[in-house]
């Protein structure tokens, strides 16, 4: 759906005009979209009874078709994960806390819902991209807030926005973009620099031309996504076009949730926007530290390998060398974003072995000749399909392969 | 009248246990390591499994476990406990179904044995016997209990990790026995991140001992014991370049790829690093 649908499917657009009645047929229209799917395709026809439990199930065709569609999907997302990502990034999330998001059209109000939704992405944020840094700002009463500073501590800005929810006067666009735009500038230059803004507002109050903030931001290479609660925004919009940004606008608390997380992988490496360096690291090692022991450093239970002084929380900067140090297992988090797993084959069974039942080679289900199997194209074994997706979508290894390539 | 909360019934476990079976390895390590319980052989760690086995079974009736032999070749499941539910077999016998693989020498056999793969297998099981589980309404406590002895084996970095975090994600505990005379830097990271046992048993000849008293017990039991404490975690990572461990490396910082040495390009993603000859780090916020 473009998002120009989108912005008439919001609830939050509605006035009392005649004009927006047109609007409300089109909301309807739209909303009606995802029905159309199951309006042609008589969906009722892909259900039959399990002989042993009477449970419904999903017939053995059906199956087959959302398999091939899976695994289309996965292929794509295979062929996508060779391309150079931001890796560390550094974003401020500008939550909006104008007296728009104390309106009840989600329940029990946009402030909580919005609220809600900024937590989880933070946690998630953090989960995909160890070492980036995040901020918070709230823009109310016409001014930018800066709650928290840039920091990779998840539970800290949870803490802190938990705290502030607390709505009341209006959104200012330029304000807000104005302390990003300044607190981004210091960060290395390996970094990319991001700004999301989750919008409830219609209006935007500025103290001068947005448009010259806008072009700064451009200037400054940070990139601005916007999430709209409501509708659009000209102005929000074109801000997203010149920094290379997306624009998104929540037709309901689910969807918001949806836009809102589609920016916690990183996204494509913009080519001129950062500059690649090697950054210097330390995987310090965790030793118990007996109590009456003398330390140097903050005392905790990691080890620094550089000058051995002692830290209490990863990741950090040694306090005695000013080493990065990192936990490796954090860094290895987004390893299978640089190695996927290659992409399964459909197998097809010959005539041969048309009647024979096979045996899944990871988990030994067996696989009957109307189930989807895969073979992985280099170890040659047969998968069945709930493995397929498994290894594609949560493990990122294929057991047999990790097992040869290691002679 | 309500049950109380804690007068549940017991969990019921699968238990996935590799263990190491590379014929290099034993055939290397006969009678060295003095103390360890890999210095009595194979077949002591054998009969400790099985002797262990038996008595898990006998905890609760419903419990079940496979176990997967890691050998130099590739990882095969030596024996598996009926899974499915089905209305029709439910007198199947419990002794399971015993699978015999006659070990093919390989030419290009090592030293170190695919745990990662192994794990991988462990935690293909894992996710269907939960699938199958949450299908029939129930939910089952699956756990993975590693013997290693050989080292571990630096190329396996990557696929290790992705393992570990699936584990993690689905929360199945890693327990893990060193039976060699090193520690285990990646196991010891498994265990840590899965919030399992990570045991090095310190007089070898009582391997039994230490599996009863860590590794037969559920997740809930162990939060009423006293588990060897943790000495330390080592947190070391495995360079791309060389597969070597590194303490203090160079990170690519488009792609996060770790090398031992300073270098003008990432071979992973082909960043150019020519520009800054100096090594930035990242400051504090």
């Amino acid at each position: 759906m473009t998002s120009v649908e989108a912005a008439y499917g919001a609830e939050g657009a509605n006035g009392d005009d005649d004009d927006d009645d047109v609007d409300a047929e089109d909301a309807q229209r739209a909303l009606r979209a995802w029905e159309k799917k199951y309006q042609s395709e008589r969906a009722w026809e892909d259900l039959e009874e399990d002989p042993v439990t009477g449970r419904l199930r999903v017939t053995s065709e059906a199956q087959t078709a959302k398999a091939r569609e899976r695994r289309a999907k996965m292929a794509a997302l295979a062929t996508s994960a060779g391309a150079a990502k931001g890796m560390i990034r550094f974003t401020y999330v500008v939550v909006d806390l104008s007296r728009a998001a104390n309106e009840e059209d989600f329940r029990p109000n946009r402030l909580s819902v919005v609220g809600q939704c900024a937590t989880s992405f933070i946690r998630e944020y953090f989960n995909q991209n160890p070492l980036s840094q995040l901020g918070i700002i709230v823009a109310r009463n016409g001014v930018a807030e800066r709650l928290t500073e840039l920091s990779g501590s998840p539970e800290a800005h949870a803490a802190a926005l938990r705290n502030a929810l607390d709505a009341s006067g209006d959104f200012s666009l330029q304000n807000t973009l104005n302390v990003a735009r300044t607190s981004l500038k210091s960060i290395p230059s390996y970094g990319s620099r991001e700004v999301l803004y989750i919008v409830s507002s219609l209006s935007t109050c500025d103290p001068g031309n947005v448009w010259t903030e806008i072009a700064a931001t451009k200037a400054a290479k940070v990139r601005v996504s916007v999430v709209a609660v409501a509708a659009e925004l000209h102005v929000s919009r074109r801000l997203t076009e010149e920094t290379g940004g997306t624009y998104g606008v929540s037709l309901n608390a689910d969807h918001l949730d949806d836009l809102i997380m589609a920016h916690a992988p990183p996204p494509p490496l913009p080519e001129d926007a950062t500059k690649s360096s090697l950054v210097q690291m330390g995987f310090p090692q965790k030793k118990h530290l007996s109590k009456d022991a003398l330390v140097v450093g903050t005392g905790g239970e990691y080890v620094c390998p550089r000058c051995s002084g002692r830290i209490d929380e990863l990741p950090s900067q040694c306090a005695v060398c000013r080493l990065t140090l990192v936990s490796s297992p954090h860094l290895a988090r987004s390893y299978h974003h640089l190695f996927p797993v290659a992409p399964f084959k459909e197998y097809t069974r010959d005539e041969a072995s048309a009647k024979e039942v096979l045996e899944c080679k990871a988990c030994l289900a067996l696989i009957k000749q109307t189930d989807p199997a895969s073979k992985c194209e280099q170890c040659s074994n047969v998968f069945c399909f709930a493995c397929d997706c498994y290894i594609h979508e949560k493990l990122h290894n294929c057991p047999h392969c990790t097992c040869e390539r290691e002679n | 009248m309500a049950a109380r909360e804690d007068d549940v019934a017991d969990d019921k476990s699968l238990l996935v246990v590799l263990v190491e079976t590379n014929p290099r390895y034993w055939a290397a390590s006969e009678g060295k390591g003095d103390g360890t319980a890999a210095a009595n052989g194979l077949s002591s760690v054998l009969e400790a499994t099985t002797v262990f086995l038996n008595s898990f079974f006998a905890l609760n009736q419903q419990n079940r476990a496979a176990v997967i032999a890691v050998h130099d070749d590739g990882c095969h499941y030596l024996y598996t406990s009926p899974l499915e539910l089905n209305a029709g077999d439910a007198s199947a016998s419990a002794t399971g179904k015993k699978r015999t693989k006659t070990a093919t020498p390989s030419s290009r056999a090592a030293m170190s044995s695919p745990f990662a793969g192994a794990l991988s297998l462990a935690l293909c099981y894992c996710n269907r016997a939960q699938t199958l589980e949450t299908a029939a309404g129930l939910r089952v406590r699956p756990r993975i209990l590693c013997l290693q002895a050989s080292q571990d084996n630096p190329t396996d970095y990557i696929s290790m990790m992705n393992a570990i975090f699936s584990a993690q994600r689905q929360s199945i505990p890693i327990d893990a026995f060193a039976l060699g005379e090193h520690d285990l830097p990646f196991l010891q990271q498994a265990a840590h991140i899965t919030r399992g046992a990570y045991v090095k048993p310190t007089h070898g000849a009582g391997l039994l001992q230490y599996l009863l008293s860590t590794a037969a017990l559920d997740m809930r039991s162990r939060s009423h014991l006293k588990l060897p404490a943790a000495r330390g975690v080592d947190f070391r990572a495995s360079c791309f370049c060389h597969k070597r461990p590194v303490s203090v490396g160079f990170v690519c910082s488009v792609c996060l790829s770790i090398f031992c040495e300073r270098r003008s390009s990432c071979d992973t993603c082909g960043a150019d690093f020519a520009a800054d000859a100096q090594v930035t780090s990242v400051p504090s916020a």
